[in-house]
């Protein structure tokens, strides 16, 4: 189980001009682990994170989630791994403006055809386990920036996926507030989700159990673990 | 579940920029406003014809000399003149077809009409009279302010006796109430015995003439001393509406058994009802769908904003794909969206119509309006559609946007 990828390929077309994004990489991460992927911009590390979230598309190779070829699913077969087995955390939050924090939890669970009731339930509690119950209410625009990670880091975690996926998780925020939000993702690495985490910080990525290195579209260092 | 949250979401978004979506709907507004208004009018324009029409009477059957035919009958040559045209030629009805119809018991009234020219001695002036029997009070519902009309006795005697307009005994005796006095007609002493109410002339449909300048003659007494006894027509009235087609019948059957020819014409003032009404059905439907113009006008700035809409929301859009949307549910988000703004647009302006046209009557008394509730729910509809054909386009954009180009726009 866990994430198998295998001779990947990645490319973009800009008009003529070919890039090449990710260049024959091959990565497994297993059920459980915290894995941090590092590299400079342009390395191709946010693209990496973003085929292992269904996100986007691969040109060749194969990736296996959770035992599951996600190279030939279509776009709503997609959506639906994405629904059920992966929970995203955005640099910049990315919580709809006109919905209160616990609208913006409730959100994955609407796509998951969970009825409203639950779906409260189950919010309310998330947002209570992540310190926010006094806070449920308020607009993102209302909240700090640390609330607000925690508030995606909920909307996140709802579902129950078995992955969360990091992108620059403490970029926007200061060190202390940064601290707390890695002391989230620990916490629930603890609760034997897999975290992978993309960052450019290699204090942030010294906290993971593992730093997978990448470079010019080529993986470097820890591609097994 | 995913219906709830696209009607949340849209609520949501239509309340978070409340001037926007207001002006968005002013189209809509506008064009169902102008649909309902529009038609409410034509519709009361329809109802009033229709009340005055029916007021002249709407089991009156007018019987007329000639044979009106609208189409060229077989083997007739179009290059001939018509054998018997309506108004030309010499009438065919005569005073014993009346008669003949009285006796039928299915006939409430009939009277004859003899329209003749005879000489006012006290104006020293040609004037109209008019010859009808004791029935035509009863058929046209003459109001008499002083005295009565003529009875069947006085008809059948042929007696000098007559009932004038309210105009007629203000030229001859001033105005007075002049029953008993006595006036000449080429001559000869004629005996007042009623006197019309007053009453505004009217302008259209068979019955339409002053009533004010009448002079009502017994129709034996004006036929009797003219050498050309033919009338000008005959009305009868049916017991109630719905007798009034097997009265037709009756009244075909008998007069062709007497003239051995059909040369005469039967309308029924239903007839008239009903073309005139068929008129302005097509107007109203005119006005109407010049009206509907402007929801289409109303659905280009749907589109307009809705496009805008979805470009300053893409990102939203890539985090929604990002935790589970799929392609129907921001279809159909952006799709809400359009229909709520059209539908919310189409009550607006239905409660604006609805409000105008109870306006209109008050503001402009003789106009008359009535909203139809077929103008109402065709509006509503075209609106609705209005908002899901505009909407789709924008609605499709949105729901194939690319989740990390989504998520990376600004």
């Amino acid at each position: 189980m866990g994430i198998i990828i295998h001779t990947l390929y990645k490319s973009y077309r800009n008009g003529t001009e070919i890039t090449e994004v990710l260049n024959n990489v091959s990565l497994s991460v297993a059920d459980g682990e915290f894995a941090a992927i590092v590299g400079p911009s342009g390395s191709g590390k946010s693209t990496l994170m973003n085929i292992i979230g269904c996100l986007d598309r691969f040109n060749y190779g194969s990736y296996r989630l959770n035992g599951l070829d996600i190279g030939g699913l279509s776009q709503n077969q997609l959506a639906e791994i994405r629904n059920r087995h992966i929970g995203f955390i955005f640099q910049f939050f990315n919580l709809l403006p006109q919905y209160t924090a616990l609208e913006n939890v409730e959100l994955p669970l609407f796509y998951g055809d969970i009825s409203p009731k639950i779906a409260r339930e189950k919010a309310i509690s998330a947002l209570t386990m992540l310190g926010l119950k006094s806070r449920m209410h308020y607009r993102p625009n209302q909240l700090s920036g640390g609330q607000k990670q925690r508030v995606a880091i909920a909307r996140a975690i709802i579902n129950s996926p078995s992955i969360i996926l990091a992108d620059e998780p403490t970029g926007s925020l200061d060190t202390r507030t940064g601290r707390e939000v890695m002391d989230i993702l620990k916490d629930l690495n603890n609760q034997k989700k897999t975290v992978i985490m993309v960052t450019h910080d290699p204090n942030l990525a010294g906290l993971a159990d593992r730093i997978i290195q990448i470079r010019d579209g080529i993986i470097v260092d820890g591609s097994v673990s | 579940m995913r219906t709830r949250e696209n009607l949340r979401n849209s609520f949501k978004s239509l309340s978070h920029n409340p001037l926007r979506t207001f002006l968005t709907m002013l189209g809509v507004i506008i064009g169902v406003l102008s649909v309902i208004m529009l038609t409410s009018i034509g519709e009361g324009v329809k109802d009033q014809v229709t009340a005055e029409v029916e007021a002249l009477g709407a089991n009156l059957l007018y019987i007329i000399p000639g044979r009106i035919s609208f189409t060229p009958g077989p083997r007739q040559s179009k290059l001939g003149i018509s054998v018997n045209p309506f108004g030309s030629g010499r009438s065919s009805l005569t005073y014993d077809d009346v008669l003949a119809l009285k006796k039928q018991k299915q006939i409430a009234a009939v009277t004859g009409i003899y329209n003749g020219i005879d000489r006012l001695d006290i104006l020293n002036l040609m004037v109209a009279t008019t010859g009808v029997d004791e029935d035509m009070a009863k058929i046209r519902g003459l109001n008499l302010k002083y005295g009565r009309f003529f009875t069947a006795q006085e008809r059948k005697s042929r007696a000098r006796v007559s009932v004038i307009g309210d105009q007629a005994n203000r030229e001859i005796f001033s105005g007075r109430n002049s029953i008993g006095q006595s006036f000449k007609l080429n001559g000869k002493d004629y005996r007042v015995i009623g006197v019309l109410q007053y009453k505004k002339p009217e302008n259209f449909g068979p019955g339409s003439e002053d009533l004010n300048i009448k002079i009502y003659l017994p129709i034996t007494e004006i036929i009797s001393r003219n050498s050309l006894p033919r009338l000008q027509q005959i009305i009868v009235k049916a017991r109630t509406t719905g007798q009034v087609r097997p009265v037709e019948t009756i009244i075909r059957r008998i007069l062709k058994n007497r003239h051995q020819t059909e040369d005469f014409s039967v309308f029924k003032q239903q007839d008239m009802l009903n073309a005139i009404n068929n008129i302005l059905s097509i107007l109203t439907a005119a006005l109407g769908g010049i009206a509907a113009i402007s929801l289409v006008v109303g659905g280009i700035g749907i589109m307009n904003i809705m496009l805008v809409s979805v470009a300053e929301r893409t990102r939203e859009i890539g985090v929604r794909k990002a935790i589970g949307a799929k392609y129907r549910d921001i279809l159909v988000q952006f799709l809400i969206e359009a229909v709520t703004l059209s539908l919310l647009g189409g009550l607006l302006g239905l409660a604006l119509g609805v409000a105008g046209s109870r306006m209109i009557p008050l503001l402009i008394p003789t106009i008359h309006t009535a909203v139809s509730p077929l103008a109402v729910a065709i509006s509503l509809l075209f609106a609705v559609l209005v908002g899901v054909f505009f909407g789709v386009y924008p609605a499709a954009l949105a729901a194939k946007l690319d989740p990390i180009e989504a998520l990376r726009s600004e």
